[in-house]
């Protein structure tokens, strides 16, 4: 079964990239650049040209979104995971929030906060927020009630309760809804940069994309696509990890 | 404790309102970014014939959006989620392309579809039907087996089975499903619209904000997310209703 699916998978990969090779000999290649011309390039991106350091400032803004949303989104959904009132009142307005298309948001931040790297920090940061909080605060809430109660009456101390019983009992949960929220932290960047910016991997997909480089666009389109795997893989990998399994 | 809990959500609500108005008012922001509410509030009747226009546009592509990406995104989530092999087999390149940020895409579209309605059309199915295949397929997997297993061992044929079994089974997860599509079609549309269109609200937007009319903007966003969350409203109602009726 094993040897099967990896047999089909790799067919299935290999019928792509010739159909992709094949057909950019009858498609002009300002629509498609074949990959015997995109694989070179993305070798040769990495020398002589800015690519590192438009990366980089991706990379940053990916870094400080994340760290800001995981730190506030736990924050917020630990309060409301533990106060039912505070829970109650908010927990409705978050999903309010949740639900609107944080691209509408985007000209605004484009206004307050101007064309670097901080409305992308912002935009990003209202994508992954909400996830991540929405997904600590059901964590918290659906720890086994048995779990609290048990160490209650052996003595325990509301803090060392939340310590030792609420943190590790939703921890699984609580590293799904971060992985998840890595994940639309890159995409917010990524979406962010291309919908307006200075520097980053976003203006340089943009950017290739209005001269009809498309060899190049579709170099930096694999760098996304490779950086969107790992970080999911990486994503999975903490939960799976978490759970023991 | 009902009332306590309303108490508290309007007192929020005002509470930001006034803050923000005596901010402004009080000159610790400048108006040119940030608006008062007031202001906000009196350039509804600005934007009100534009948006209309373009409030319509956009909610007409985001149904047609949404019925190609929901309908061939839940068909293809059962597919793949019903036959073993084939889910081994795709599953990595659908959760791929569900993990690739979309809008890496929107340069290849705009060369081979152009600016306007089909573009925006497929980019917004390309944003609903990756998370209801990835939804669907989760829970048709997740159908307790042993249902599958009576069904045929009182002689269902494979069409019954998907009628009678697989495909009721999996209405909680096709609601779900239907539920995020609504809302991710809406943001392919206006994801669409802010790159590609010269029409619908994602235009308006991008025009207003780049003509630096930030009160216009700023109103234009209140109407788009009342919008949705009104959608999402109706949707999580008829939700409720599907729900008592099935289960």
């Amino acid at each position: 079964m094993y040897h099967k699916t990896f047999v089909l998978r790799s067919l299935i990969l290999g019928f792509i990239l010739m159909m992709w090779e094949f057909s950019s000999s009858y498609i002009p290649q300002t629509f498609i650049a074949p990959p015997s011309k995109v694989f070179p390039l993305l070798l040769a991106i990495w020398i002589n040209t800015d690519f590192l350091g438009h990366l980089y400032v991706t990379f940053i803004a990916i870094l400080l979104t994340f760290g800001l949303a995981a730190v506030s989104g736990l924050l917020l959904g630990f309060a409301l995971g533990v106060w039912k009132l505070l829970r109650d009142a908010y927990e409705p307005i978050l999903s309010m929030f949740y639900a609107v298309p944080t691209v509408v948001w985007y000209p605004l931040l484009l206004l307050f906060l101007g064309l670097d790297i901080m409305s992308k920090v912002a935009f990003a940061y209202l994508l992954s927020f909400f996830p991540i909080t929405l997904t600590t605060v059901s964590a918290v809430v659906h720890v086994d009630k048995v779990l609290v109660k048990v160490a209650q009456s052996m003595g325990a101390s509301k803090l060392t309760v939340f310590y030792k019983v609420i943190i590790p009992a939703s921890l699984p949960t609580i590293l799904s809804g971060l992985g998840t929220g890595l994940a639309l932290c890159v995409t917010g960047v990524i979406v962010g940069e291309m919908l307006g910016g200075i520097r980053g991997l976003g203006v340089l997909i943009a950017s290739a994309a209005t001269l009809f480089e498309t060899a190049h666009y579709f170099a930096y389109t694999i760098v996304v696509i490779i950086i969107a795997l790992v970080v999911n893989y990486v994503g999975k990998l903490l939960e799976r990890l978490s759970r023991g399994v | 404790m009902q009332t306590r809990v309303l108490l508290i959500q309007v007192g929020t609500i005002i509470a930001v309102i006034v803050l923000w108005e005596v901010l402004v008012s009080g000159g610790f922001a400048d108006p040119l970014f940030l608006p008062s509410p007031s202001t906000i509030i009196s350039s509804f009747s600005k934007i009100q014939n534009v948006a209309l226009n373009s409030l319509l546009e956009t909610f007409f592509k985001t149904l047609i959006a949404f019925s190609i990406g929901a309908g061939l995104g839940i068909l293809i989530g059962i597919v793949i989620g019903s036959r073993p092999l084939l889910h081994e087999v795709l599953h990595p390149y659908v959760f791929g392309l569900y993990s690739i940020p979309r809008i890496i895409f929107l340069p290849l579209i705009v060369l081979f579809l152009g600016i306007g309605f089909n573009s925006n059309i497929f980019y917004a199915v390309l944003h609903t039907i990756l998370p209801v295949i990835m939804i669907v397929e989760g829970g048709v997997r997740n159908i307790d087996k042993r249902l599958i297993l009576y069904a045929f061992s009182l002689g269902a044929t494979r069409k019954q089975l998907y009628s009678k079994v697989i495909i009721p089974a999996a209405i909680p997860s096709i609601m779900a499903a239907l539920r995020l599509g609504i809302i991710f079609s809406l943001l392919g549309t206006l994801i669409a619209e802010m790159y590609l269109s010269l029409s619908g609200v994602g235009f308006l937007m991008q025009k207003l904000s780049y003509a630096f009319k930030s009160a216009e903007v700023f109103a234009l966003t209140v109407v788009v997310a009342s919008l949705a969350i009104v959608i999402v409203l109706v949707l999580s109602e008829i939700n409720k209703k599907v729900g008592e009726k099935w289960l």
